[in-house]
Formats: structure tokens, sequence, C-alpha cells
């Protein structure tokens, strides 16, 4: 068990010799100490008991998706996403105690949120990501799948699109959007694969 | 006379072979302890000590429970790793794959993580009164929600690499319905350019207001 050289300068702690949180020739960590350490000063250096949430950072979140989605509906697309992103930046911020469901919820909504919008101003690689990462977080939820297949239509993966919109359906075999982007994009497949004979 | 030297060569041989005896079996002992622990060092563990021996300026509490909480994660992780690896390595040794010795290794790791978590609860308790009983609830929570924050980076590299990706292609399209265009073909081009926009959202996306 080798000795840890570290010192507490500023009321951060770092390493011994260079002064640094994250040092990669000391090869230490202190980042998540230090930044454990912040998230408990919001409770008083208390820990919270398991199941608490504060809700000052569940209300800034709602507002900000609230925000996002008023201009959304306004066509205000680059707005929203910026609205939408601060709700994601907080939200990935949470204390590690609180409880993850609530987070992966939460995130879930905001990253299909956020992908609609970036569809919405065809910025398909960023859609992309965006509906991954609904997927990751809730997989049976159809609307993931959904923005997916539209993302990768934008993109010109016309068979991978296909293939999302289809896990989607089976997810929610009544969801009309789906089945409506599934018939137009085996139109357009079809049109293609004429074109490549 | 001869007989008293019989008996005390033969007490004599006793006593040196138990002992030489005894010299071997502490070496095999030692040879087991002495092998590699299951995991690595525990970092999250180390620090917390060294914390606890700042003196100039002292860590605060608030510091200290960071660093505590962070220990008790790590032993979360090592149980959790440890109860997977013990059906695996139980069938293994029964195959006999693998031999003894490696379980006895875990068998002694396993115990030195027992005293670990044991350590950890009885600081809490120094902490708060009780605080030993949840601490390990609370971690468990952390390592789950740690693996959710980590998401945010792992998107933000595929972000990019997509981003790459997206561009090679686009630049082939593009190359492609160039060379179309000086072969004469016009029609193909101007053809290919509907197919992908026909998929493009033309109804209007909905948005969910409600989590």
């Amino acid at each position: 068990m080798s000795v840890v050289d570290l010192q507490i300068a500023n009321d951060k702690v770092v390493c011994a010799q260079h002064k640094n949180e994250v040092c990669s020739e000391c090869n230490q960590s202190f980042l998540e100490i230090n930044d454990l350490t912040r998230h408990l000063k919001s409770t008083n250096g208390q820990v919270p008991p398991p199941g608490a949430v504060l809700p000052l950072r569940s209300q800034q979140i709602a507002k900000m998706r609230e925000e996002g989605n008023t201009f959304f509906r306004a066509q205000r697309h680059q707005e929203a996403i910026v609205a939408y992103t601060n709700a994601i930046n907080i939200a990935f911020d949470r204390p590690l105690w609180e409880p993850t469901q609530l987070a992966r919820e939460e995130l879930a909504v905001l990253l299909c949120n956020r992908s609609a919008a970036y569809i919405a101003r065809k910025e398909w690689v960023n859609a992309y990501v965006d509906a991954e990462g609904v997927i990751e977080l809730k997989r049976p939820w159809s609307k993931g799948h959904f923005r997916l297949g539209r993302a990768l239509f934008g993109m010109g993966r016309l068979e991978e699109g296909v293939e999302a919109l289809k896990l989607g359906l089976m997810f929610d075999p009544e969801s009309a959007e789906i089945q409506k982007a599934l018939k137009e994009a085996e139109t357009a497949l079809v049109a293609e694969e004429a074109l490549n004979e | 006379m001869g007989s008293v030297w019989l008996a005390i060569i033969y007490i004599g041989g006793w006593i040196l072979s138990m002992r030489v005896f005894g010299y071997f079996w502490k070496n095999r002992k030692l040879a087991i302890n002495d092998a590699e622990p299951w995991f690595g060092e525990n970092i999250a563990r180390s620090q917390y000590i060294a914390l606890l021996q700042q003196d100039e300026p002292e860590a605060t509490e608030t510091q200290l429970t960071a660093a505590l909480l962070r220990r008790a994660m790590e032993g979360v992780v090592r149980v959790l790793s440890m109860r997977e690896d013990k059906q695996v390595l139980a069938n293994l040794v029964k195959q006999g794959t693998v031999g003894d010795d490696i379980w006895t290794q875990f068998t002694l790791s396993e115990k030195e993580l027992e005293a670990e978590i044991m350590n950890i609860v009885e600081e809490a308790n120094t902490f708060k009164e009780n605080w030993g009983q949840s601490i390990l609830q609370t971690a468990s929570e952390m390592v789950m929600h740690e693996k959710t924050k980590q998401m945010q980076k792992e998107l933000e590299v595929r972000r990019e690499e997509e981003a790459r990706k997206q561009a090679v292609r686009d630049s082939r399209k593009e190359k492609k319905t160039l060379k179309e265009k000086k072969e004469g073909t016009d029609a193909p081009a101007a053809a290919k350019e509907s197919t992908t926009a026909a998929p493009a959202p033309a109804a209007a996306a909905e948005v969910e207001a409600t989590a």
C-alpha cells in the first residue's frame, strides 16, 4: 500500500508535488473528492438519507425543459436546443447520492426533446447521438427509436433507419408516427434500389 | 553410556526434523499470503487515510466525509465484482481448469474485503451516529449514478466520432454525384437528391411536455 502524497490548497485536495487536482505524473485524481465536497456544501456537509432529493434542482430542470418546449413550439429550434442543453447539464450534475432512476428519466426526456430540435434543424449527427443516448437510458421507449430512425435517414443511412423504426414499432405497435415514417422510408428505400440497378 | 548418546541423537533428530518441517510449512503459508491480492491497490482507501493524517491545514469534516464516501463506493464495487467472480471461479476450480491456490487467494481477499467493509462502517459511525447503517446503501446508489454520469462523456466522444464519419460519407457522396454528372447522367443525380430529402421531417415533431 503506497502512501498518497496530497495537500490541501484553497479548500481543494491536490497532489503535493504539482498542486494538481488530476495529476498524470503522480497518477492521482482528487477530482471526485473535490466534486463530492462541493455537492456536500449545498447540504451543509450532511449526507442525505438514501433516496432524498433536493427539490431545487428538479425545479430548475423542469423550468428549463418547459422553456425549451415553448421555444420548440414557436419553431425557435436553436433557442430550444440551448434551453435543453442547460437542463441536461444540470441533470448530469446531480450529486451522486440522488436516486439514479430519477436522473435517467429526466435525461431520457430531455435528450429526446433535444434530438427532435436537432432533427428540425437538420443537424443529423447531433440528433443521432442524442437519440442513441435516449435508447441507452430507456430502451423500451419507442420515441427514442423513432428519433434514431429519423436521424439515420437524414444521414443517408436508410437501411439502419428502417431497422431502428422496426425496433421501435416492436415496443409500441400502435405508434402512428412510426408506422408513417416506416412507410415513407420503405418507399424511399425501394426507389433507391431501383436507381442502383 | 552408548545408549544415552543414542537416545540423545534420536530425540535431537526428531527436534531437527520438526524444525525443518516447520520452516518449510511457514514458507508455504507465506507464499500464499504474498500471492497477489485479488484487486490492485485500493486508492480510495489510501486517499482517505492520507486526508485523515493531514494536519497543516487539517482536512475539513466535509472533505473527510467525501473521501469516506468514495472509499465506500470502491468497497461496494469490489463486493459486487467478487460476487460475480465467485460463481465463475467455483466452477473453474471444480472443473480443474484452475488451481486450488487461486481459490485460496480468492477467499483470503474476500476476508480482507469483509474487514474493509466493517472498517468503513465503523469510520462512518465516528462521523455521525448510525451513519454506518446507511452509508453502504448510499454508496450503492452513487455507484449506479456514476455510471449514468459517465454516459455524458461517452456521448461527447461519440458525437465527434460520428461527425467525422459523416463527413467522410458526405464527401464520398459528393464525389460520386460529381462523377455521375461528368458522365452526362444528370437524371439519377437529381433523383438521388430527392430520395434523401423525402424522408426528411415534413410532419411536426412531437415533444414531451411532461416526464
